[in-house]
């Protein structure tokens, strides 16, 4: 396992996509009701791939964190599904890392284009 | 021919098979272990329950009883526990490490890991390294005149033996908390499970050939375990008659043919001062203990190992462990009174061949490196 002071570029990697994952979640609950599988495969189109054990937990947190709130449903076929919504504090919280998500990506890119215009 | 079982998923009555119905769960067993019984745990094994019901039910054949493959299918979907860990990664690291800095580590004999007494077990356990490298350390440390097996006795007589599961996980240095002691004793008994269905013979393929490969692990392991076992105590046995040989015809040697015949002068002086010295006899005794007593236990040891038990009661390993110190203290407070005897005699040996010592010599070019410092500042 990558401690510290040890430079592994997976998890470097690996260390980003967990760092925006919470970010990604409140977008994907913010455009719709949607449930686990759902923003699951939500998720894997945008290359974000993570096995379906993971993201409960994740959900899991954020509820107790009250940005988001479910509510049950049934569907036409299996069990009744948990359907996600932002709360308040859930839409507070997504206008804030949409902004300190903007700012990152600001300075990120000058520093890029810094760089390639000293090559 | 397959036994089908009727089981509940997320309020969905499923039809499983015998062996898929096994591995799903333990596999439900193993997510509850990881996330908790708590209030959060249970929600989330509860959503995860939910998706695989939601996943057998979009199976394409909805209609056939889910098999080992289905449930192969949905635990690589849904990931296992090691996924979910590697996907914590830091976070769940450094908890670990807190929690086993947090745990009292305390040094137990682990029979159930041992070989005589579970005393390198139960090292290894305590500095978290593998068993055979402190029996490989014993072994190595029997040629420094025994001293493996003293310590090996010392360490048997003071270490206490881990009996209840909290001593066992205090061994391994793991937090004592009631979820440890449950997935401590589950893991056991699944164990003992898993023993018990290689006895009992049952149908299906699946079962058949895991069966026979844990039948042949087993007899294979067991056949590897006894031949290092017969092995080692052939080389105890073989170690502490040779030693017990060669000490009694050299002591004979050292004390009767030595000095009649011995043509180096320096041999000649020691063994004066040690047969000729006024302690001479209880030195001799002490000398011979010292060396004896660890070719004894070790071929004791040896026969113990092959007979499987212990054929040295705690009284008599008392006595030789009391006999060495002993002989060792002797050894120590004559071998301290002699040395400057010995000494003066070797000294004066050695002016009479006019050898001079590496200290001496090392004196002399001191003396010329100062005179040649001098002489240059000048």
């Amino acid at each position: 396992m990558g401690r510290e002071g040890e430079f592994n570029l997976e998890n470097v990697e690996a260390q980003m996509r967990k760092g925006v994952l919470d970010f990604l979640i409140l977008l994907i609950i913010a455009q719709k009701e949607v449930y686990a599988s759902e923003i699951l495969t939500t998720l894997k189109k945008s290359d974000f791939v993570i096995v379906e054990g993971t993201l409960y937990p994740l959900l899991s947190r954020l509820k107790r964190a009250e940005l988001v709130e479910y509510s049950w449903k049934e569907s036409k076929s299996g069990p009744p599904r948990k359907y996600y919504k932002l709360t308040v504090l859930g839409e507070k919280t997504l206008t804030q890392l949409k902004d300190s998500w903007a700012s990152f990506d600001t300075s990120i890119n000058r520093l890029i284009k810094a760089y390639e215009k000293s090559h | 021919m397959k036994k089908v079982i009727n089981i509940t998923i997320g309020t969905v009555v499923f039809s499983i098979e015998d062996d898929a119905y096994e591995k799903l769960s333990r596999y439900i067993d193993s997510i509850r272990n990881h996330f908790g019984t708590n209030e959060e745990g249970s929600e989330i094994v509860e959503d995860i329950e939910h998706g695989i019901a939601e996943k057998f039910q979009a199976r394409s054949k909805s209609d056939t009883p889910i098999s080992l493959v289905d449930v192969e299918q949905v635990i690589k979907e849904m990931g296992t526990v090691h996924d979910f860990k590697n996907f914590d990664g830091e976070e769940e690291g450094s908890e670990q490490t807190r929690n086993a800095s947090a745990g009292v580590k305390r040094l137990y004999r682990d029979e159930d890991n041992g070989i005589i007494a579970g005393v390198s077990a139960g090292i290894a356990a305590f500095f978290g390294i593998d068993p055979v490298i402190v029996r490989i350390i014993f072994v190595l440390l029997v040629f420094l005149n025994g001293f493996g097996i003293l310590a090996y006795l010392v360490l048997w007589l003071i270490m206490p033996k881990a009996v209840t599961t909290t001593q066992k996980l205090e061994m391994q240095g793991e937090m004592v908390t009631l979820k440890k002691i449950s997935e401590f004793v589950e893991e056991n008994v699944e164990k003992i499970k898993k023993k018990d269905t290689v006895e009992v013979e049952k149908t299906g393929r699946v079962k058949a050939t895991r069966n026979a490969f844990m039948r042949f692990n087993r007899s294979f392991l067991g056949g590897l375990g006894s031949l290092i076992r017969i092995l080692l105590g052939v080389i105890f046995i073989g170690i502490g008659i040779g030693g017990i040989v060669a000490l009694t015809i050299g002591s004979f040697g050292i004390l009767v043919i030595l000095p009649v015949t011995s043509p180096d002068p320096a041999a000649q002086i020691v063994i004066e001062t040690l047969v000729g010295g006024h302690a001479s006899p209880a030195l001799i005794v002490a000398a011979y203990f010292f060396i004896f007593i660890p070719f004894v236990s070790l071929f004791l040891a040896g026969i113990g190992i092959l007979k499987r038990k212990n054929v040295v009661g705690m009284p008599l390993s008392v006595l030789m462990t009391v006999l060495w110190l002993l002989a060792l203290m002797i050894l120590l407070i004559f071998g301290a009174q002699n040395a400057p005897v010995l000494q003066e005699k070797m000294k004066e040996f050695e002016y009479k061949t006019g050898e001079t010592t590496i200290e001496e010599d090392m004196v002399e070019l001191d003396l010329l490196m100062d005179e040649f410092d001098t002489q240059t500042i000048e």
